[in-house]
């Protein structure tokens, strides 16, 4: 039994959280906001909320392959400018949508 | 914003069109939740999660992604980016920001984590940041944390050396 396991099993918290395939099983294709996992871990609790578990393992849905090391800085630089924006601008989505669209 | 080269930013607009492209195919899948994708993938920061658990899960750490950890003894939530567990008696939680800053509200929380993971579960926590390598300059001040880059995130050796110093 490695760390993981021993950690895991020690505070009772389901493996499969951490296994993609069985988890894509569960929430794939529906992604539902209601779902709460809630295990016990020692006295206190973990609560994963997943309106979006499906989105960190499902490479088809988020593509990452497009953010090539060589570009990273530059991408989350600019990524920190959009939220940057959309937090200063209390535009509706579209109007931000169609100024980003604009600036690309 | 750092100052790009003409060859970056271009490479970043085109990696943005994709990006958009992929909000696109979303939209496509759960139709009339784009606004609230969008809104928690580019404005909550979901996606420099993903990016982040992703790289972190290529180069072979376990990790348990975007969790709520309540205590019986702690009068509030706290919520984590990422825990890595490392050891028998270890564990590192993960903070992911795009801020150029790190807030002392920032550094009170961590050690929060760190002494009440300790006081209630017995195991002993370190932090580590991840974050736009602007960011270094107000990690570095403090000796109790560690800090990766999004850049350095695909270079394996150093998320491993970096884990390692940790310890």
């Amino acid at each position: 039994m490695d760390a993981t396991d021993d950690f895991l099993s020690k505070h009772c918290y389901h493996l499969s959280i951490l296994n993609a395939a069985k988890l894509l099983d569960i929430f794939n294709p529906v992604v539902n906001d209601g779902i709460i996992i809630a295990e016990k871990l020692g006295k206190g609790k973990i609560l994963k909320n997943t309106p979006s578990y499906a989105l960190y393992y499902n490479s088809n849905l988020v593509d990452l392959s497009i953010i090539s090391d060589s570009v990273a800085a530059s991408f989350f630089d600019t990524l920190h400018f959009i939220q940057y924006y959309f937090q200063k601008n209390e535009e509706d989505l579209s109007t931000c949508l169609s100024r980003l669209t604009d600036f690309f | 914003m750092r100052n790009c080269s003409v060859e970056e930013l271009k490479k970043a607009k085109e990696a943005f069109k994709l990006l958009f492209s992929c909000l696109a195919k979303l939209d496509n899948i759960y139709t009339e939740r784009f606004d609230l994708l969008f809104r928690e993938l580019i404005m909550e920061g979901l996606f420099v999660e993903i990016y982040s658990f992703r790289k972190l899960v290529e180069a072979d750490l376990n990790v348990i992604p975007n969790l709520k950890i309540k205590f019986k003894n702690a009068n509030k939530d706290y919520e984590l980016d990422a825990l890595i567990p490392i050891t028998k008696d270890m564990v590192i939680q993960c903070e992911y920001t795009l801020r150029g800053t790190l807030t002392n509200e920032k550094r009170k929380k961590f050690r929060e984590v760190e002494n009440i993971i300790l006081n209630e579960m017995g195991l002993r926590c370190k932090t580590l940041v991840i974050g736009r390598e602007c960011l270094r300059s107000f990690v570095s001040s403090d000796a109790d944390l560690k800090m990766l880059s999004f850049s350095e995130l695909s270079n394996k050796p150093k998320v491993i050396s970096t884990i390692l110093s940790l310890i």
